[in-house]
C-alpha cells in the first residue's frame, strides 16, 4: 500500500472521526450533558483558528525565508490578548447583550443599524477571505502532492483540480451540516466548535511532534540547533525595523477584524469570563506553536535539496526520513488547520451574506413585509446553507483561477490588511461616541479602495489587473499615485506601504466625516449602548409600541425563531407581565427582547426592519423624540388649562359669595327701609292725624293756632307725596317707561341750575367749580341731568361731615364722553357701602338726615337711560361721584330696556 | 453615570481590583515595548533574538495568567464595583 493510499485512508478516516466529534459534542449539547463543551478550554482552542494552514505550513518557509520576522503574525495577536480586559472583554460584553451575529452586525448595530454598512463590510469580508479560502486548498493540495512526489517521483500530479474540489465539497457539506443547526447564531455550534477544538490540539500536537523529532532526532538538541542557526543564511538580525512593527500591528488589527477570528472570539463566546482563561493559554498556544518553527525552517535548509519548497519542510522533513507516521501526523495537522478555518470562515460569511444582503433583498422582494406567507426560518436557513457552499465554491474557484501560484502565498498579508480596514470602525465605535455611520462608510470605503488600489490589484502581477505602466509611472503618469509610491513614499515595504496609507487614509476619513457629519437618535442611543456598555447594560431602547399588535409579533417570531421557541418566549414574557395566556402586552421592554432575539437569527440590521414593519416604523427618529416633547407640552398645556378653570371657578364662587353677601346686605337693608318707611310714612301721617283730630275736635281755637295746624298738616302732606313721587319716578325710571325730553344746553348752565335749585351759594357749602371746562354744550334730556346733579348736591350738602365741607365739581370730556366728578371732602361713602349705594332704599347712616334712601337709585336709572352712568369713587379722591354720559345721542327711547 | 455616584474614594479592596484592572490594560503596552526592543539592535546574531522573544513571550504570558488569575479571585471574594465596569458577566434578561 503505497503512502498516498494510506494518506487518503487515514485523511478520510480522520474526516469521519471529526463528524462523529461534532455529532457526539452536539447530541451532548442537546441532551445537557455538554458542560464541559463550555469550558474555557475549549474557547481558547477554539481561537486557534487564528493559525490556518497558512501559519502551519507557511511559518516555516516565511522563517526560511527572513528569519525571526515570521514572529509578528503571533506577537500581534498575543498582545491584543494579554490586553483583554481593556479592549476584548468590551467587546465580548457588547457582543452578548446586543446579540452580535457576525463582525457586520457589530459594526452596523452600532452605526444606527444600518444595513448598508452591514453590506459594505460583508462584501469587504468576502473579497478579503475568499482568496484565504483558496490558500487552504492551495496548502492542502500541496501537501498532498508531496506525498505524491514520494510515491511517483517526477510525475507532477495532475489532480489538483480534483482533491481541491473534493476537499471544498466535503468542508461545504460539513459546515452546512453542523454549522446551520439552528438559526440562531448565538446558539453555540456545539459540534463545530468541539471538531475545532480537537483540530486544534491536532495541530500543536503535530508541529510539536514534528519539532521535537528536528530537534532530538535530527539535530543534538537545542544547542545544536542554535549552532546551526547561527551558521544559516538567517544568522543575522536583519530584520526590516518597519515591517517588525508594521506586521505586529497588522496581525493584531487582524485578529480583532478577521470575520471568523469575530466568529469564535465575540459570537460564540458563551461565558465573558473565559477570556480570563484565554488570556494567558491563547498566547501560551501561539508560543508553542512557533517555538519549532526556526529550529525546522534551519534543519530544512541543512537538510533538504535546494530547490524544494521551504513551505513544506514540515512535511518534507519527516517524510525524507523514513517517518511515515509522523509525516501523515503532520500532514493531518495542516489539514486541521485548514479544514477549521474553512468551516469557520464559511459559518461567519454565510451568516453575514444571509443577513445582510440575502434577507434584506429577499424580504423587500415578498413586498417588504414580514408578515408574508410562509417560513421565514426555512428561507434564513436556506439561505445560510447557500451562502456556505457559494463561500466555499468561490474559494475553490480562485484557487482554480490563480492556478496555485506563489501569487496565492502572499495572499495572506493582503487579505489581513484588507480586513484590517474594518479597525477604525470596530474601535473608534466603541471607544467614541461622536463616531457616525457616514464616518464609517467614509472610513471604512477609502481604506478598502485604498487597500485594493495599492495592494490587492497589484499582487495579481503586473498586467493582470494593473498594467505594469500603472505601476511604473502612476495612471496618466501621475507619479505620486503609483500603487506601490503612494505620495511618493518609496523605499517601504509594499504591505507595510499598504498598511500605512490604507489605515491612514481610513482613519482620517472616519473622524473628519464623523466630526462633519450629525448621528440619527437610533445612532446615538447605540453608541452610547456601545460605549459605556459596563455603566449599563440595558439595550438600545426606542420601540414605542403602541400599535404593535402582539399576535402580529407571534406570527413572525414563529417563523424565525420556530414556533415552539416563539411561543415559549411569549409566554415567559407574558408571565412576566402578569398576564393569562400567551401574549403579552407589546411593551417597549418586550419589543426590545424580542428584536434581541431575532436580530440573534437574522442580524441586528433585518431584525430591526421586520419588527418596525410591524409596529409601523416606530423606531426612534427625531420626529418621535418630538412628538414625546409635543405630549409633555400637551400635558403640560393642559394642567394649565386645569388651573385656569380652577382659577375661574375660584372667581366664580367668590363672585358668588359677594353676590350673596350683597344680597344678604339688601334684604337687611330692605327690612331696615320698611321699618324706616312705615317709620316715615307715619310720622306725617300721626302729625296729620294727631292735628286734624285737634282742628275737628277742639272748640274755639284762635286763628293762629288753625293756620298754624292746618300749615303742619299740609306740611307733612307735602313730605309724604314728596315720598310717594320719589316712588313712582324710581318705579317709572325701573321699568324703562319714562318719557325722556331732549334738550340742548351748556353744561355750566346746568350746574348752575342744579346749584340754585339746591339753595343757591351760601357759606354752609363751599363749591368749587372752573366755569372754562364745564363750557360744553351737552344733547340729552337737561331736566333728568339736572335732577341728578340735584341730587349729588343735595347729597353733598346733607351727608357731607367735613368742619369746612366744600364740593368740588370737576368737569372733562373724553371723546364724546362728558364725565363730571362731584367730590366732597368728607369722609365719603363707607367702603363697605360703595357696592349697595346705589340701590334702592340704601342710606348711609340711619336716619340721620331724613333721606328715603331713593336718590342714588334714581340717579343710577336716569343715567342708565342717558347711556351714561354713575359710580362712587373711592376714599383717595375724596369722597364723591363720578358722572359720565355721551355729549350727545344720548337719548334712549322711551320703553326700550338697556338696563338688562 | 455610574461615576457620579460611586465614592471617590473606594474601599482598599475595590483600590486593589482597579489597579490590577489597570495592570492588565497596561500589560499590552509593556509587552508592545519588549517585543519592539530589537528593532533598535545591530549586528546581533538571531539565536540571541530568537531566546529573547520566546522568554520575553513565555513571561508575559505568565504575566497575563497572574493578573487574569488575581482578577479572578478578587471577583470570586468582592462584589462588583461598576465603576470601570468590572463585574463578572450579567446573565443575559432571558435565554
Amino acid at each position: 500500500m503505497s503512502i498516498l493510499n494510506l494518506l487518503i485512508a487515514v485523511c478520510l478516516g480522520y474526516v469521519v472521526f471529526l463528524f462523529s466529534v461534532a455529532f457526539a459534542a452536539d447530541r451532548a449539547a442537546r441532551r445537557g450533558r455538554g458542560a464541559w463543551l463550555r469550558s474555557p478550554i475549549v474557547y481558547t482552542l477554539s481561537l486557534s483558528i487564528y493559525c490556518t494552514a497558512w501559519t502551519f505550513y507557511g511559518a516555516v518557509g516565511f522563517a526560511a525565508r527572513s528569519g525571526l520576522e515570521f514572529v509578528t503574525i503571533y506577537l500581534g495577536p498575543t498582545l491584543v490578548m494579554i490586553g483583554w480586559w481593556g479592549l476584548l472583554r468590551k467587546m465580548v460584553r457588547i457582543g452578548r447583550s446586543q446579540r452580535i451575529t457576525s463582525i457586520a452586525d457589530m459594526i452596523s448595530s452600532r452605526y444606527g443599524k444600518s444595513n448598508l454598512l452591514a453590506v459594505i463590510v460583508t462584501l469587504i469580508a468576502v473579497i478579503g477571505t475568499t482568496p484565504y479560502i483558496a490558500l487552504q486548498l492551495q496548502s492542502v493540495t500541496l501537501s498532498i502532492n508531496a506525498f505524491a512526489q514520494v510515491d511517483l517521483p517526477g510525475d507532477q500530479v495532475s489532480e489538483t483540480g480534483t482533491t481541491g474540489f473534493l476537499i471544498a465539497a466535503g468542508l461545504a457539506l460539513f459546515t452546512v451540516l453542523f454549522g446551520t443547526r439552528n438559526l440562531d447564531v448565538n446558539e453555540r455550534h456545539h459540534g463545530v466548535v468541539m471538531a475545532i477544538a480537537v483540530e486544534a490540539v491536532i495541530k500543536l500536537c503535530a508541529l510539536l511532534a514534528v519539532g521535537v523529532f528536528v530537534v532530538w532526532g535530527l539535530g543534538g538538541g537545542p544547542a545544536d540547533i542554535l549552532a546551526r542557526v547561527d551558521a544559516s543564511d538567517i544568522a543575522r538580525w536583519e530584520v526590516s525595523n518597519s515591517r517588525w512593527i508594521g506586521l505586529t500591528m497588522l496581525s493584531a488589527a487582524a485578529f480583532l477584524c478577521l470575520p471568523r477570528m469575530f466568529q469564535v472570539m465575540v459570537v460564540e463566546n458563551q461565558d465573558e469570563s473565559h477570556l480570563r482563561t484565554a488570556a494567558w493559554a491563547f498566547p501560551t498556544y501561539l508560543m508553542l506553536m512557533s517555538l519549532f518553527v526556526i529550529p525546522i525552517a534551519v534543519m530544512g535548509l541543512d537538510l533538504l535539496p535546494e530547490d524544494s519548497n521551504p513551505d513544506l519542510f514540515v512535511l518534507t522533513l519527516p517524510l525524507m526520513h523514513g517517518q511515515d507516521g509522523l509525516a501523515i501526523f503532520s500532514f493531518l495537522g495542516g489539514f486541521s488547520s485548514a479544514t477549521s478555518m474553512v468551516i469557520v470562515a464559511a459559518i461567519a460569511l454565510s451568516t453575514m451574506v444571509s443577513n445582510h444582503i440575502v434577507m434584506p433583498v429577499w424580504l423587500r422582494m415578498t413586498g417588504g413585509t414580514a408578515m408574508m406567507s410562509g417560513d421565514v426560518r426555512s428561507v434564513a436557513l436556506l439561505a445560510r446553507r447557500l451562502s456556505i457552499a457559494a463561500v466555499v465554491f468561490l474559494g475553490y474557484l480562485y484557487f482554480r483561477l490563480s492556478g496555485g501560484g506563489t501569487a496565492l502565498a502572499a495572499i495572506g498579508l493582503i487579505a489581513f490588511v484588507g480586513v484590517a480596514q474594518f479597525l477604525p470602525a470596530l474601535l473608534g465605535g466603541l471607544i467614541w461616541r461622536g463616531a457616525t455611520r457616514s464616518g464609517a462608510l467614509a472610513g471604512v470605503s477609502i481604506g478598502f479602495v485604498t487597500w485594493a488600489y495599492c495592494l490587492f490589484l497589484p499582487s495579481f502581477g503586473p498586467d493582470v489587473l494593473i498594467s505594469a505602466e500603472v505601476m511604473q509611472a502612476g495612471p496618466w503618469g501621475i507619479g505620486w499615485l503609483r500603487p506601490y509610491a503612494l505620495f511618493g513614499t518609496e523605499g517601504i515595504d509594499n504591505v507595510v506601504h499598504a498598511v500605512l496609507w490604507s489605515l491612514s487614509l481610513n482613519v482620517a476619513g472616519f473622524v473628519g466625516v464623523s466630526l462633519l457629519s450629525f448621528p440619527t437618535p437610533v445612532e446615538r442611543l447605540q453608541g452610547a449602548q456601545f460605549v459605556n456598555i459596563f455603566d449599563h447594560s440595558g439595550t438600545s431602547g426606542g420601540w414605542n409600541a403602541g400599535m404593535a399588535q402582539s399576535e402580529d409579533l407571534l406570527i413572525m417570531a414563529q417563523r424565525i425563531m420556530g414556533p415552539d421557541e416563539a411561543r415559549k418566549l411569549f409566554a415567559r414574557s407574558a408571565q412576566l407581565q402578569g398576564l393569562p395566556g400567551f401574549l403579552p402586552e407589546p411593551s417597549p421592554e418586550f419589543i426590545e427582547l424580542l428584536e434581541r432575539e431575532l436580530s440573534g437569527s437574522v442580524g441586528a440590521a433585518t431584525a430591526h426592519a421586520m419588527i418596525s414593519q410591524i409596529i409601523g416604523g416606530a423606531n426612534v427618529s427625531v420626529e418621535d423624540l418630538l412628538a414625546v416633547a409635543d405630549e409633555t407640552a400637551q400635558i403640560m398645556e393642559y394642567s394649565s388649562q386645569l388651573e385656569a378653570k380652577s382659577n375661574e371657578l375660584a372667581d366664580t364662587a367668590r363672585q358668588l359669595r359677594e353676590v350673596n353677601d350683597k344680597l344678604t346686605k339688601l334684604s337687611v337693608q330692605k327690612d331696615a327701609f320698611l321699618s324706616q318707611i312705615s317709620h316715615e310714612l307715619r310720622t306725617p301721617m300721626t302729625s296729620i292725624r294727631s292735628f286734624s283730630e285737634i282742628l275737628r275736635d277742639t272748640q274755639g281755637l284762635d286763628a293762629g293756632a288753625q293756620a298754624k295746624y292746618a300749615g303742619i298738616i299740609h306740611d307733612e302732606t307735602l313730605r309724604l307725596t314728596r315720598l310717594l313721587d320719589d316712588l313712582l319716578d324710581l318705579s317709572v325710571l325701573e321699568s324703562g317707561t319714562v318719557v325722556l325730553n331732549p334738550g340742548r344746553a351748556r353744561l355750566g348752565d346746568l350746574l348752575d341750575r342744579a346749584i340754585d335749585a339746591t339753595g343757591g351759594l351760601d357759606a354752609r357749602l363751599r363749591i368749587l367749580r372752573e366755569a372754562a371746562r364745564e363750557d360744553i354744550v351737552v344733547d340729552t334730556d337737561l331736566d333728568r341731568l339736572v335732577q341728578v346733579f340735584i341730587n349729588l348736591i343735595a347729597n353733598c350738602r346733607k351727608y357731607c361731615d367735613a368742619p369746612q365741607p366744600e364740593l368740588r365739581i370737576d368737569v372733562t370730556q373724553r371723546d364724546d364722553t362728558v364725565e363730571v366728578v362731584f367730590a366732597d371732602n368728607g369722609t365719603g361713602v363707607p367702603e363697605e357701602l360703595q357696592s349697595i349705594i346705589f340701590e334702592k332704599f340704601v342710606r348711609v347712616g340711619e336716619t340721620k338726615a331724613g333721606g328715603a334712601g331713593l336718590g342714588l337709585a334714581i340717579c343710577r336709572e336716569i343715567m342708565t337711560r342717558l347711556r351714561g352712568e354713575i359710580v362712587c369713587l373711592p376714599k383717595p379722591q375724596g369722597g364723591g361721584f363720578l358722572v359720565s354720559f355721551p355729549v350727545a345721542g344720548g337719548l334712549q327711547a322711551a320703553g326700550e330696556n338697556v338696563a338688562d | 453615570m455610574t461615576q457620579a455616584k460611586d465614592p471617590i474614594y473606594a474601599e482598599r479592596q475595590t483600590y486593589r481590583r482597579r489597579r490590577l484592572g489597570d495592570a492588565a490594560r497596561l500589560l499590552p503596552v509593556l509587552g508592545a515595548g519588549l517585543f519592539g526592543l530589537p528593532i533598535f539592535w545591530q549586528e546581533t546574531p538571531t539565536t540571541r533574538a530568537l531566546i529573547y522573544v520566546f522568554l520575553t513571550w513565555a513571561l508575559l504570558c505568565i504575566l497575563s495568567g497572574l493578573v487574569a488569575w488575581r482578577l479572578r479571585a478578587d471577583a470570586a471574594g468582592e462584589g462588583d464595583d461598576g465603576a470601570d465596569g468590572s463585574e463578572e458577566a450579567k446573565p443575559e434578561q432571558v435565554t
